[in-house]
């Protein structure tokens, strides 16, 4: 009874300390200039709590080749469907030991992505293990997956609580949407706290007007395109024979 | 390192100063040779990570600025044949709109880029070895033969050529021909135009050497001025149909392209026929070697993406 009374203290004191998580930008706003963008990611958690921050986009269903070999050179084979995995993950931990990967069950991290992610098609019999790893490098390549265990900062309040601060680079390559960053709070190897919040990512300016022409007036973006080409082609000729004329 | 512009159609940003000088170089090649440079442009684009199918189809947006360009400038020095080129023109319009189709169904596949880079090998190889051959031996000899202009015995080709029918005065490049084969000349061209997303210049201009028997001195910009309206057609067919020209892409590779195809048209006029013949020979070597190799040398990542996902 006394260890009981002692268990509902100690897990009401970490309740009592929710962790707060906020996240800067909240909205990446992918302009012309664009090319990647830093989330500066901040959260507060109770005392002896590690954290494991992660990223994350909405589970797709992506299509793959995989490279095989006909008549002496590689060409990609049959369909594979991947199914499961995020559009993007990328993840960091105050403690390096939280995102190292092993065989076990994990919230968190690769392994709980080759947990959900299932391959169909012309699998052949190319092993899960394999295929998920030959997967996770085609994204780690285009920059849309990444782990950086121990990335995390975590600093000591002097009224009470850590500081945690990480900062992820968005990658340039990077579709519109909302993707999620979520906050772990883990103590003695157990989650006992969970935020998340909503990080959207939207065209703007002179890259979305191009979208919405090239897909809602196809026919006149390409004669707008070819036009431009045409006229730019006759002005620079146009531009040297005046400075031809010049010399 | 320099600013990097988004691409929306390609969702990447890419580095303007490297699209600036990629343009440059490519369009400087494109005038000095009479080529649009596409067979360059689309392996160096893919590089960088832009999708094979938006770099084929925006490339073949920026062939058509720097195909004007260059146009304009042989145009001035009386090196365009307008009557060739639209007859070469309309064959091509009936081949790029067939090729397009076939671009769709192979890309809904996923086979485009083996099917792409089988043909470069193929053709690359098959023209940059027999341009090369050609100017080495026209080197060694002491004049220098211009088909056009130099009396020769004529060849059973030549022959063939008088037997076809409704024979129609180039005056432009001095030649007598029916436009049956600038017709399918054109089509073939357009066709490999769509698919590789190139000018169809490698292939055109030995064609009007060999085949056509035209002048070199009409060669490069009766090229310029083909490549001109077929890669418009290609452009507006790939923007209506599959979605795949970038315009922020392309008009920074033509900022580039346009004006390097002028310094490269200017000097064109400089060079001995024969010698700009082994340089574009050269270059088309280098990269059907490279895609050769890419080809049979085991890749780093065995999975890629279908599509342009």
């Amino acid at each position: 009874m006394c260890a009981g009374f002692m268990a509902m203290v100690l897990w009401g004191e970490v309740s009592a300390v929710s962790a707060e998580l906020t996240v800067s930008p909240n909205v990446v706003r992918i302009g012309a200039w664009y090319d990647g963008e830093k989330i500066l990611v901040r959260a507060l958690i109770p005392q002896n709590c590690q954290a494991v921050l992660e990223l994350r986009g909405e589970p797709t269903q992506t299509r793959l080749m995989r490279k095989e070999r006909y008549w002496g050179m590689w060409k990609n084979g049959e369909e594979i469907l991947e199914q499961g995995a995020p559009a993007l993950y990328l993840a960091m931990s105050t403690d390096p030991k939280l995102l190292s990967r092993s065989n076990q069950k994990s919230s968190w991290g690769y392994d709980a992505i080759s947990e959900r992610i299932s391959f169909t098609g012309s699998v052949g019999d190319v092993a899960h293990r394999q295929l998920f790893d030959e997967f996770l490098r085609l994204k780690e390549n285009k920059g849309r997956y990444g782990i950086f265990p121990g990335r995390a900062s975590i600093q000591v309040l002097p009224e009470s609580g850590q500081q945690v601060e990480g900062v992820f680079h968005l990658p340039s390559r990077l579709s519109v949407g909302t993707y999620h960053v979520a906050l772990s709070v883990v103590k003695d190897g157990r989650v006992v706290s969970k935020e998340i919040q909503p990080l959207k990512v939207a065209l703007t300016g002179f890259p979305a007007a191009i979208f919405q022409l090239a897909h809602k007036h196809a026919l006149a973006y390409g004669i707008l395109a070819a036009g431009i080409a045409i006229l730019s082609g006759f002005l620079v000729g146009l531009i040297f024979q005046f400075i031809g004329k010049n010399e | 390192m320099g600013p990097s512009l988004y691409s929306p159609i390609a969702e990447n940003s890419i580095n303007v100063i490297l699209l600036l000088g990629m343009g440059g170089a490519v369009g400087f090649f494109s005038g000095l040779c009479g080529v649009g440079g596409g067979f360059l442009m689309t392996p160096l684009l893919t590089m960088i990570g832009i999708p094979p199918t938006i770099a084929a189809a925006s490339d073949s947006n920026q062939i058509v600025a720097s195909a004007a360009s260059g146009t304009y400038a042989h145009s001035r020095l009386g090196g365009v044949d307008f009557k060739m080129g639209l007859f070469l023109f309309a064959g091509g319009m009936v081949g790029s709109t067939v090729g397009v189709r076939i671009v769709e169904s192979l890309r809904i596949e996923g086979h485009i880029d083996f099917i792409i880079r089988i043909l470069y090998v193929v053709l690359l190889g098959g023209v940059g070895a027999y341009m090369m051959a050609e100017g080495v031996s026209c080197l060694k000899k002491d004049s220098v033969s211009e088909p056009a202009d130099e009396p020769r015995k004529p060849s059973a080709w030549d022959r063939f050529l008088d037997v076809l029918p409704w024979p129609v005065r180039f005056g432009k490049s001095g030649i007598t021909l029916s436009p049956i084969l600038p017709l399918v000349a054109g089509c073939l061209v357009g066709l490999v135009a769509a698919i590789l997303g190139v000018g169809g210049g490698f292939i055109m201009l030995p064609t009007m050497c060999y085949v056509l028997r035209m002048p070199i001195r009409v060669v490069v910009g009766t090229n310029l001025f083909q490549e001109l309206l077929v890669c418009t057609n290609v452009t507006i067919l790939q923007a209506a149909e599959n979605h795949t020209v970038d315009l922020v892409l392309a008009l920074t590779l033509l900022a580039g392209s346009t004006v390097g195809a002028q310094f490269g048209a200017r000097l064109s006029h400089r060079i001995n026929a024969d010698t700009l013949k082994i340089i574009f020979a050269s270059v088309v070597l280098i990269i059907m070697v490279k895609i050769f190799l890419e080809l049979v040398i085991a890749p780093d990542l065995m999975l890629s993406l279908k599509g342009d996902q």
